[in-house]
């Protein structure tokens, strides 16, 4: 089984991802946890005012979606700013807040904002992700989104239960482009193979991700 | 992949171009993206037009070609503008309405041709005659194929309104004082051709963009649309992640600097080769140049400010202050070559900054006689 962080990390890995800007929060703690075991940076800000920035940066210079990484309520405000600075200047950026548990919260109302409706206006796409099921597809769109023209920032939010469930997905090998319609051949090869299997109770191999290098990245001089 | 423009879309743009007495391209900050600039330096040297560009579109045709007629940092009565009057075809490639207007479209005016990978409008400022929607790369391929310079072309004003803007652009670069254009001389004259400044939000933003010359796509990196202060050094930080071997400079005003000064502890952490210029007026000084230009009185911007020099030494940064106009260049390279994070306060002279007023602009007289 895959943790549904780990599935989210590499699925940017497999993305082409290098950094992730942030200040995590606890709601983010299997996030980052996922990101130590891979390839992917994270660096640590001040303040997630500027690592918005550097992220919308990074999606400015490379035509690639920039990562930013927040906890949920202050965390998330913060990206305010950003958003906007990446949506009038058409870079392409993704920024992923934490929230509390999507199903079993004992805190109350304590740091909830509604940050996906928060997000709305200043962003090209925005959406909580409320089963780890969906999280292969929610992120492919908003990296799609992001980097579709005109370019612009999009938003995830993440809750900490769903971060930290195992899920039975597997990493998505997205090239953030537009998925093609499937040849008529290989429909018709699925709907053969589907008729001949009656009853096969999908085994879902377990995918653990390849080369979790626990090696200090070459590029960087941070060890 | 965006998909290509419709053929008739360039085909109409083509007989546009070939039929304008005198046209003119101005690139904005999609220019800057999809690495454009070899296509629009071709385009560009194949047909002989002149361009202009918008403060973020700087850099996508390196500015020091005989073409170059200025940025449009201003969005009237400036040098350039006289180009624009003169003109009655604006080629504009990657220009986006979130962007301040380079120009402001008239009725009786130049007509516009937009080039993007998406439209862009607005009723009282940009409403292009003709949309050249789709893959740009394409757009300009073929362009560049089907038009050379026509016989039919008038050029005789843009190349006075050249001259002239030249000359204002090098205009105090060399006099003895901190004011923006001996500054920013000095600067560029330390960047090598592929070093990134990234700059924050403030006055001398104006001045940079008028009179740096970039060189290169995205060697300055500004904000233009949301305008915000505070991501001149977190861009740097980006940009130096990404590019290792290329000098990046942050040129932040003490307003700006001051929103995101934290993020030293990063690049220090991040053991990063930065420079970080704070150029000090100890003020919000666009504000305050606002504020006189509308005839308010002089009321609470002026700042003030940590010492700037023990504020980056307490982060494990290097900070120095230079007194003199003539230490900048050298003291850029020493800290340049010497890596590490560093930050230089330059006292910054802003007595000239009615220069950029609207109204000193207005009294501009056209070099050439407008056509229209
Ligand atoms: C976040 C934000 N707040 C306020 C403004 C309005 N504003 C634009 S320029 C400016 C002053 C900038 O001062 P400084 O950084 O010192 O640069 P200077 O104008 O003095 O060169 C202000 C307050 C803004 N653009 N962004």
């Amino acid at each position: 089984m895959l943790k549904a962080s780990d599935l989210f990390v590499k699925s940017l890995e497999k993305a082409g991802v290098k950094y992730i800007f942030g200040i995590p929060g606890e709601e983010n703690l299997d996030f980052l946890d996922s990101l130590k075991r891979s390839k992917i940076k994270m660096i640590v800000t001040r303040h997630e005012q500027a690592a918005g920035f550097m992220a919308a940066t990074v999606g400015r210079l490379t035509g690639k979606v920039g990562v930013c990484l927040s906890t949920l309520g202050p965390g998330a405000t913060n990206f305010t700013t950003p958003a906007a600075y990446a949506q009038l200047g058409a870079m392409p950026m993704l920024m992923i807040t934490g929230q509390k548990p999507y199903r079993n919260n004992m805190q109350g109302q304590f740091q909830i904002v509604d940050v996906v409706g928060m997000m709305k206006p200043l962003t090209k796409f925005t959406k909580k992700i409320t089963k780890n099921e969906q999280i292969s597809e929610i992120l492919d769109r908003a990296l799609q989104l992001a980097e579709e023209e005109r370019q612009g920032p999009t938003h995830i939010e993440l809750p900490e239960d769903i971060a930290g469930e195992n899920t039975t997905s597997k990493a998505f090998n997205t090239k953030s482009s537009k998925p093609k319609p499937a040849s008529k051949q290989a429909i018709q090869n699925a709907i053969k193979k589907i008729l001949q299997v009656k009853t096969q109770k999908q085994a879902y191999s377990e995918q653990v991700p390849s080369c979790l290098s626990l090696l200090p990245n070459k590029q960087s001089k941070m060890q | 992949m965006s998909k290509s423009a419709s053929k008739q879309a360039i085909q109409n743009a083509i007989k546009m171009i070939k039929g304008a007495k005198r046209p003119l391209i101005l690139l904005g900050m999609g220019a800057n993206k999809n690495n454009l600039s070899a296509l629009l330096t071709a385009f560009l040297k194949k047909t002989g037009i002149y361009f202009l560009n918008t403060q973020m579109g700087k850099g996508a045709i390196d500015e020091r070609s005989p073409q170059f007629l200025g940025t449009a940092a201003l969005s009237a009565n400036d040098h350039v503008h006289f180009a624009v009057e003169d003109s009655d075809l604006v080629i504009a490639i990657g220009h986006d309405v979130y962007e301040k207007p380079p120009f402001i479209m008239k009725k009786n005016g130049a007509k516009v041709i937009h080039i993007n990978y998406y439209t862009s409008q607005d009723p009282k400022v940009y409403f292009p005659q003709l949309e050249v929607i789709g893959d740009v790369q394409t757009t300009l391929k073929t362009l560049t194929k089907s038009i050379k310079n026509q016989a039919n072309w008038d050029q005789k004003c843009f190349k006075t309104v050249r001259d002239d803007v030249m000359q204002n652009m090098d205009a105090g670069s060399k006099e003895n004082k901190f004011i923006p254009q001996r500054i920013i001389a000095d600067i560029r004259k330390v960047m090598p051709d592929d070093g990134i400044i990234t700059l924050d939000n403030g006055m001398y933003k104006i001045w940079f963009a008028r009179h740096y010359r970039a060189y290169q796509s995205n060697t300055i990196l500004l904000d233009n649309a949301l305008a915000t202060m505070g991501a001149g050094l977190p861009s740097a930080i980006a940009a130096k992640l990404l590019y290792p071997k290329r000098k990046i400079v942050a040129i932040c005003g003490d307003g700006g600097f001051m929103m995101n000064s934290q993020e030293l502890e990063t690049a220090v952490r991040l053991r990063l080769d930065i420079l970080v210029i704070i150029l000090n007026d100890n003020a919000f000084g666009m504000i305050k140049w606002k504020q006189k230009n509308l005839g308010f009185k002089d009321y609470s911007l002026d700042l003030g400010n940590p010492n700037f020099i023990e504020y980056a030494r307490s982060y494990g940064a290097h900070g120095c202050k230079v007194k003199d106009p003539n230490e900048l260049v050298k003291m850029m390279k020493k800290c340049m070559n010497m890596g590490g994070v560093h930050l230089i306060e330059v006292p910054i002279d802003y007595s000239l900054n009615h220069i950029v007023s609207p109204q000193e602009l207005k009294s501009n007289v056209a070099p050439c006689k407008i056509n229209q």
